[in-house]
């Protein structure tokens, strides 16, 4: 029976803790950065989660193929929340514990809510995410947040500037659904329209979902308002809307915010959503021109792609500006510094993604343009310009 | 804004439309229960499925209306003759406690179906309902909501009728007031239970259709029922006649609140009457008294 000796046993012990330190090493300084996401594949806002979650895969694999950040490959782990915030708390708390997560992908207000206080404790992560909340465009409260795009109560801010633009003292209702993301942009609306010497002359709450919109379109009816403005719904009840007020003979013009404004969701309710106006922040301009717009159409030959795409992939793309700047200002890899370096971005050049040059303000990037759907065209036709909200409103 | 008579006139009209749908809804509830004393919570998902296989033949298959709604029908039949032949006919000799959570289960079961043949996202019917709007005097109806309201009157006088004179209304009857009776005079009271959930799940499917073509359709549209279990509890579980009332009743109930209050307070108003009612007449208006309560 081979014997070992003391010596021999303490030579064995001191090789195998440096041949495990060493690749403990090797695994800490894996070359990939990876990303976490929680978007809901499945449930009523899957619609949303999975061209949100192809949007953002598709720009990592762009990236990856033009050499990744700072040389180093993103590595995209998503799972699915079914927009249930229990699962999306698990799903961050199961990434972020398995992987160095610097930047992670919420699906909804309420998660991105509820995570905050973690995120801020833990100071090691920044997230971006699906919600357009007016409450998290607050860098004291959400420090370590960004929104891809202007927050709801700057969109109404846009399509009421737009109005003001077209019609002096013209008469507004506004049509929200009676949840916290319905009721949002209200307040703000109003302060912005009096501001405007604009009248809102009715303010109409449905519950979410709701089938019963023929009383409401009464109501509206004896308003006959110039301008409806909905928020708070992804398509119904606005098409069931638009058409049951032009029985009535209505001229109003009907408006909405961002997650009522998409192609995709406007052919499907055809006819009925012909001269539908909508706030986006995307560039939906068939013929714009820039890197990130033709890496986009590169990777969609023969599809059209809904908001939450243009959403997914604008998230990823901040993601990987602020990822390299932080790198390439040889900084680590933390919430501060990335913040630090995502409210850096000023005039910054997406690709074409957006339209104009994009600045964060407070959490935010508020730029947004009012389109119009053509029915016969099934497209999104710009109706303004480029409109850019200011701090200080 | 001061309100005006033609105001109240036209709102009570559409909420009656949209009572009508919920009356529909309710006595598709109150068939099951009348018949096997199943308190079934998937009534909304069940018509939830009739809308979207309405819209799989009518925008899918892209056939035409005069046979999308009879194959549609034929379909829920089918759907809800194998849900209680599979699901609810073996537990019929347990607790009703475990038929009612097969109901609940029923409704995951219903929404996965839709969401893996259909996915999760909303959609709207093909336009099959005339577009121009109806003029009642001065009183505007939207075109949907009056046709949607003329076509469940018809069919709950159809059910109606059919109920109080076909030997099978009577069959359903008799098994829903006694089983061991209804049996020993040669009534077959398995096809009975069997009879109602097809029936049942037909009524619902033609009221998801006409649901659907007024909001569109999506896996969340179930909860629609929320309403409707409002309905028959206050109508009384057994009580087609009852679904009937208090589904207009509710519906025109809502529409009031919702144009003269606001619409955030129109689940307060529905969820307040029911409140009263069950402390009142816990049977419902029209129910049997002794229903026995889960």
């Amino acid at each position: 029976m081979t014997r070992l000796s003391r010596r021999a046993f303490s030579q064995l012990g001191l090789g195998a803790a440096l041949v495990s330190t060493a690749s403990g090493r090797a695994f800490a300084q894996a070359p990939e950065l990876v990303i976490g996401a929680a978007n809901p594949m499945s449930g009523v806002f899957a619609f949303a989660g999975v061209e949100g979650f192809e949007g953002g895969r598709d720009h990592f694999e762009f990236v990856n193929r033009n050499g990744g950040v700072g040389g180093r490959r993103i590595r995209y782990v998503n799972e699915d929340s079914g927009y249930r915030v229990d699962n999306a708390v698990a799903i961050f708390t199961r990434i972020t514990s398995q992987h160095q997560t610097p930047v992670f992908f919420g699906d909804s207000t309420g998660f991105q809510k509820a995570i905050n206080p973690e995120l801020n404790r833990r100071g090691s992560t920044v997230m971006a995410g699906a919600s357009f909340a007016s409450e998290i465009d607050n860098p004291q409260a959400f420090p370590n947040q960004w929104i891809p795009g202007p927050n709801y109560s700057d969109q109404f801010r846009v399509l009421l500037r737009y109005i003001a633009s077209q019609k002096r003292g013209a008469s507004v209702v506004f049509v929200y659904s009676d949840t916290e993301f319905g009721r949002d942009p209200i307040a703000a609306g109003e302060a912005e329209a009096r501001r405007l010497e604009l009248n809102v002359v009715e303010k109409i709450v449905t519950q979410p979902g709701s089938v019963d919109v023929s009383g409401d379109v009464l109501k509206i009816r004896r308003r006959n308002p110039d301008y409806v403005i909905f928020h708070g719904y992804v398509l119904q009840p606005i098409p069931e809307f638009m058409a049951q007020a032009r029985q009535a003979g209505m001229t109003s013009r009907f408006m909405g915010t961002f997650y009522s404004t998409d192609t995709v969701l406007m052919n499907r309710a055809g006819a009925a959503a012909d001269g539908y106006m909508g706030v986006s922040c995307y560039n939906f301009d068939a013929n714009a021109q820039g890197a990130q717009v033709e890496a986009i159409r590169a990777a969609n030959v023969g599809k059209t792609r809904t908001h939450a795409y243009y959403q997914g992939w604008t998230n990823a793309m901040l993601a990987v500006e602020v990822l390299r700047r932080t790198l390439a200002a040889n900084e680590e890899l933390n919430a501060v510094n990335m913040m630090k370096h995502a409210r850096g971005l000023k005039n910054y050049d997406t690709g074409g993604v957006f339209g104009v040059p994009i600045s964060m303000v407070n959490n935010s990037f508020p730029h947004g343009r009012v389109y119009q759907y053509s029915a016969a065209d099934k497209v999104l036709k710009p109706a303004s310009d480029w409109i850019t909200i200011s701090a200080s409103a | 804004m001061a309100i005006e008579f033609i105001d109240i006139v036209e709102t009570s009209l559409a909420g009656l439309g949209t009572g009508s749908l919920m009356a529909l809804t309710g006595v598709a509830f109150v068939i099951i229960y009348k018949a096997t004393k199943v308190i079934n919570l998937a009534i909304g998902e069940m018509l939830m499925i009739g809308a979207f296989v309405f819209y799989g033949f009518s925008a899918g298959l892209a056939l035409p209306i005069w046979a999308s709604v009879p194959a549609t029908l034929v379909v829920a039949a089918l759907i809800g003759g194998v849900i209680e032949r599979t699901m609810i006919r073996p537990l019929l000799k347990d607790n009703p406690v475990s038929v009612f959570m097969v109901t609940i289960g029923l409704t995951s079961v219903l929404i996965g179906v839709v969401e893996l043949v259909w996915s999760a996202e909303p959609r709207r019917l093909p336009e099959f309902l005339p577009q121009q709007p109806v003029l009642l005097g001065d009183a505007f109806i939207p075109s949907k909501t009056a046709y949607s309201f003329l076509i469940a009157s018809a069919v709950m006088a159809v059910l109606i009728t059919v109920f109080a004179f076909w030997r099978g209304g009577i069959a359903l009857r008799a098994t829903a007031t006694d089983r061991a009776a209804a049996s020993s005079v040669g009534i077959d009271v398995p096809g009975v239970f069997s009879f109602s959930w097809m029936l049942a799940a037909t009524v619902a499917a033609l009221a998801g259709i006409l649901v659907g073509s007024v909001g569109g359709i999506s896996s969340a549209m179930g909860l629609f029922g929320l309403s409707v279990f409002v309905v028959v509890i206050v109508g009384g579980l057994d009580s087609i006649l009852g679904a009937l009332i208090a589904g207009l009743f509710i519906g025109w109930l809502e529409a009031m609140v919702g144009r003269f209050l606001g619409g955030e307070f129109k689940l307060l108003a529905t969820f307040s009457i029911l409140l009263i009612v069950l402390v009142v007449r816990p049977y419902g208006l029209f129910g049997t008294h002794e229903i026995e309560r889960l």
